[in-house]
């Protein structure tokens, strides 16, 4: 529970209904957040809570119900309105003009002046005294562009805390960051929570909301299912609530025969990213590349494709050695990548589902240089049927399906294109349950028919589970091979943070 | 209640842009002029859309793929002036597809200079622009090149088919064979993901770059066509021929609906674009209406079609994703470097 500061009501939300045409998002959701508590959200994508939040920012409004903040029913309000009524918005997307500085980024919109112009010292005076306030260290007059994404992150909340709030939602606020940054981000959470703001927390993590969270509420199909004490609920229980049944296993592990090498990498090297990193894939298995944020595994993967690729070393597909130079060359030796970046580089967002499913491929759905329609819309729906495409759509513009689906398309525009070795980053990040074990599913299926998956993935406790044997990197350099019987998240913690593995 | 309906209406003007702009010119025509409606004026309208219409044909792929080139007009210059100045010499055949070469080599140039020297389309070809302007008006002297056999291509306007004329027939026809490309074949297809989303296009396994290189080969090709037709139906080589065409060409295109964002477009929106824009600027003539005031209502179509293409819902979201792409781009380079 909380400790010693006011536990007023920060937050209420009654009987929020919201339609949007053909969907009821919202359906009579109750929200209750005290001052100096933090509050998840919990639910599958699609439950409502974006629907939610954007209502509370002044997106939407809502078709019926009632929002009090601190005491004072709100009437209809715009995006603006919230901001004054001291809702600060802190989303997965970072909102930061990279080009002008840390200072000028806190006070944007907000500048203080001397007569006409900026008066410069009280803007650092005041980032400075902000960022102090969060305990980070941040010189103020970088500019934004060059933090890493980790420090721009907290730029971001001390622009939202400059503003004094007294609700600030996190979504999602940890899907791009890795151990030591979350770690600094809850950090500034407890910070902001004892001086009395109220959070609002949404994120897919279950194990963050343990640790960060003091209570919990579960949104399933647009109604609040229940609010409770984090102290006494589950990761399990939280999982059954969200999806209205009980998910005995989350990570089905098929055993299957392990046959011959598929991938083999020798002496991969590539100047400040990484270096002799050797490694093998073998038929029907999944193996797991395991290291903290900037230790190389994504650079890794990459160069395999050849999005970024290697200057020395050897890679070789079922014996043959293959020079992998750009993307087409990799697709071409029989190897696939799902990014970890799914928006920039997974999906094309304009086009309809058919045609980025058919993206790596639709030169082979031809006949004299023109594409067969017929047949390609006939592939292509059966596949999306097949990995539960939801909704099953394919001629709707790809931006418009949640992460979890885009992410089934991904996946499964490289299933169709029949590769030799899949190579997974982050492949169920910012997913939601439901469509995560989709994703699992596909990938056990892929391993069975005899193909090789290289996974990558910031939550351990996925790869444990999925995973036949696990390549730990740290620092650009391979530091230990854990096959799956011995492989605990100790072990590999303690090779990824660079100890020694016994 | 009030947005919806102006959404509503937005939709459907801006999808029927074309018939209802051609519409529109028929009504006003029809009710000023007495002799507007005849199959003559189609002729007329369609022939001249021929010019302009290979210009905007060639820019039509640059925008899908989220390319510009400006310098089509100064192309289509030094095209016209080659297939006249070379005739003597080379002989009228020979001289027109040195027009076309010469289109085809200012793209490479175009191309050079995008993909291999890295430098964005808008600054590179603003160059080749006036350079090529320059370079036309040096090698001739600032003279226009009068055709010594003046009746070789006077059979590009000729009657045909009460409607057409062999150059609208030439305009027509390359927009249906473009059509067919891009929504057709692969090649096509991969395009649109090129404008619409480059990295997933390189993720994608599609040679980006020879995509690029090759649109705007193509939109040189596309410039020395039209340049080729000018001066052969005019049996004159201007070095200033294209030179006021440029921004009549991106009209054209982006009032059919092709997008400057990249990503959206069709060659058929095209053809309607150029169509529509020329029929306004017949209807003018034949009322005697100045060339400068039509600019002003072509302006302001302009911004009225954007402005109703934003209401009908087409473009929210994209700032969102830039920010977004910034952000993470920003995550992997330095994923890369700690």
């Amino acid at each position: 529970m909380v400790q010693d500061v006011d536990h007023g009501i920060a937050l209420q939300m009654s009987a929020i209904s919201k339609s949007f045409p053909g969907v009821k998002a919202l359906d009579g959701v109750n929200l209750t957040v005290r001052k100096g508590e933090v509050h998840a959200i919990v639910g599958e994508n699609g439950a409502g809570k974006s629907t939610l939040m954007k209502i509370l920012a002044g997106f939407y409004h809502p078709d019926r119900g009632s929002i009090e903040v601190m005491g004072t029913p709100i009437g209809v309000m715009n995006p603006r309105e919230a901001r004054d009524l001291g809702i600060g918005m802190i989303y997965q997307e970072l909102n930061l003009v990279p080009d002008l500085t840390v200072a000028e980024n806190i006070s944007l919109g907000a500048m203080p002046r001397r007569g006409p112009f900026v008066d410069y010292r009280s803007l650092a005076a005041n980032a400075k005294a902000v960022l102090k306030e969060l305990d980070a260290d941040i010189d103020v007059g970088t500019r934004v562009g060059n933090l890493s994404l980790s420090q721009q992150q907290l730029v971001e909340i001390a622009k939202v805390v400059s503003r004094n709030p007294s609700i600030v939602v996190f979504d999602e606020p940890t899907s791009s960051l890795g151990d030591k940054e979350t770690r600094i981000l809850f950090n500034v959470i407890k910070r902001m929570r004892e001086s009395g703001i109220a959070i609002l927390y949404i994120s897919h993590r279950l194990q963050e909301v343990m640790e960060i969270g003091d209570r919990v509420t579960v949104l399933r199909d647009g109604s609040n299912i229940e609010t409770r004490d984090v102290a006494g609920i589950t990761p399990d229980e939280m999982v059954r609530l969200m999806v209205g049944r009980d998910l005995t296993e989350m990570f089905p592990k098929l055993d299957l025969s392990i046959g011959d090498p598929v991938l083999s990498v020798t002496s991969l090297g590539r100047a400040h990213q990484f270096e002799d990193i050797t490694l093998d894939v073998r038929a029907g298995e999944i193996v797991g590349l395991a290291g903290l944020v900037g230790s190389g595994r994504t650079e890794v993967a990459r160069a395999i494709f050849g999005l970024d690729p290697a200057e020395s070393g050897e890679i070789r597909v079922r014996g043959k050695a293959v020079r992998i130079r750009s993307p087409r060359e990799g697709v071409s030796a029989g190897i696939a990548l799902v990014p970890e970046d799914r928006k920039r580089e997974g999906i094309v967002p304009d086009l309809p589902v058919r045609e980025n499913f058919t993206l790596p491929l639709i030169g082979r759905i031809t006949r004299f240089f023109l594409i067969l329609a017929g047949r390609e819309r006939a592939t292509v729906q059966a596949f999306a049927d097949r990995l539960n495409l939801n909704p099953p759509r394919i001629e709707r513009p790809m931006g418009t399906f949640s992460g979890g689906n885009q992410q089934k398309v991904v996946l499964g525009k490289w299933l169709l294109a029949k590769p030799e070795v899949l190579i997974l980053d982050e492949p169920t990040r910012g997913v939601d349950v439901g469509a995560k074990a989709d994703i699992h599913r596909i990938i056990g299926e892929f391993a069975e028919s005899g193909g090789a998956v290289l996974m990558i993935s910031s939550e351990l406790s996925e790869l444990l589970a999925v995973c036949d044997r696990i390549f730990v990197l740290h620092e650009g350099s391979m530091v230990a091979e854990i096959p799956r019987q011995s492989a605990t998240e100790e072990s590999v913690m303690r090779a990824a943070t660079g100890q020694v593995y016994a | 209640m009030m947005r919806l309906n102006i959404g509503t209406i937005g939709n459907v003007v801006v999808r029927y842009r074309l018939l209802v702009m051609l519409a529109a010119v028929a009504v006003f025509g029809g009710w000023t002029l007495d002799d507007f409606l005849t199959l003559t004026t189609l002729q007329s309208i369609l022939d001249r859309a021929a010019v302009v219409g290979f210009l905007a044909l060639g820019l039509t792929p640059i925008l899908i793929a989220g390319q510009i080139d400006l310098s089509i007009g100064s192309i289509m210059s030094l095209a016209a002036y080659a297939t006249i100045a070379l005739q003597p010499d080379l002989g009228n055949v020979p001289a027109a597809f040195i027009g076309l070469g010469v289109g085809i080599l200012a793209g490479v140039v175009n191309a050079l200079a995008v993909v291999v020297f890295k430098v964005t389309s808008l600054v590179a070809t603003l160059a080749t622009l006036l350079i090529g302007a320059s370079l036309a008006l040096l090698i001739s002297n600032g003279q226009p090149a009068s055709s010594a056999d003046p009746l070789f291509g006077l059979f590009l306007t000729d009657n045909f088919l009460a409607i057409l004329t062999p150059r609208s027939v030439l305009f027509i026809g390359a927009a249906l064979l473009m059509f067919v490309w891009l929504k057709g074949t692969p090649s096509g297809r991969n395009l649109y993901a090129v404008g619409s989303s480059m990295p997933a296009a390189i993720s994608a396994g599609i040679n980006v770059n020879g995509y690029i290189a090759g649109v705007f080969v193509l939109s040189g090709f596309c410039a020395g066509a039209a340049g080729v037709i000018q001066a052969l139906s005019s049996a004159t080589g201007s070095p200033i021929a294209g030179s006021v065409l440029l921004i009549p060409a991106i009209t054209a295109v982006v009032i059919g609906g092709t997008r400057l964002e990249g990503g959206r477009g069709s060659s058929l929106a095209t053809l309607g674009g150029v169509v529509a824009l020329g029929a306004l600027t017949t209807l003018s003539e034949y009322n005697g209406v100045p060339s400068y005031t039509q600019a002003v209502y072509t302006g302001l179509i302009l911004i009225l079609l954007i402005t109703l293409d934003r209401i009908a819902g087409g473009d929210e979201g994209k700032t969102t994703r830039t920010l977004r792409s910034a952000a993470v781009a920003k995550q992997t380079q330095q994923g890369g470097t700690s």
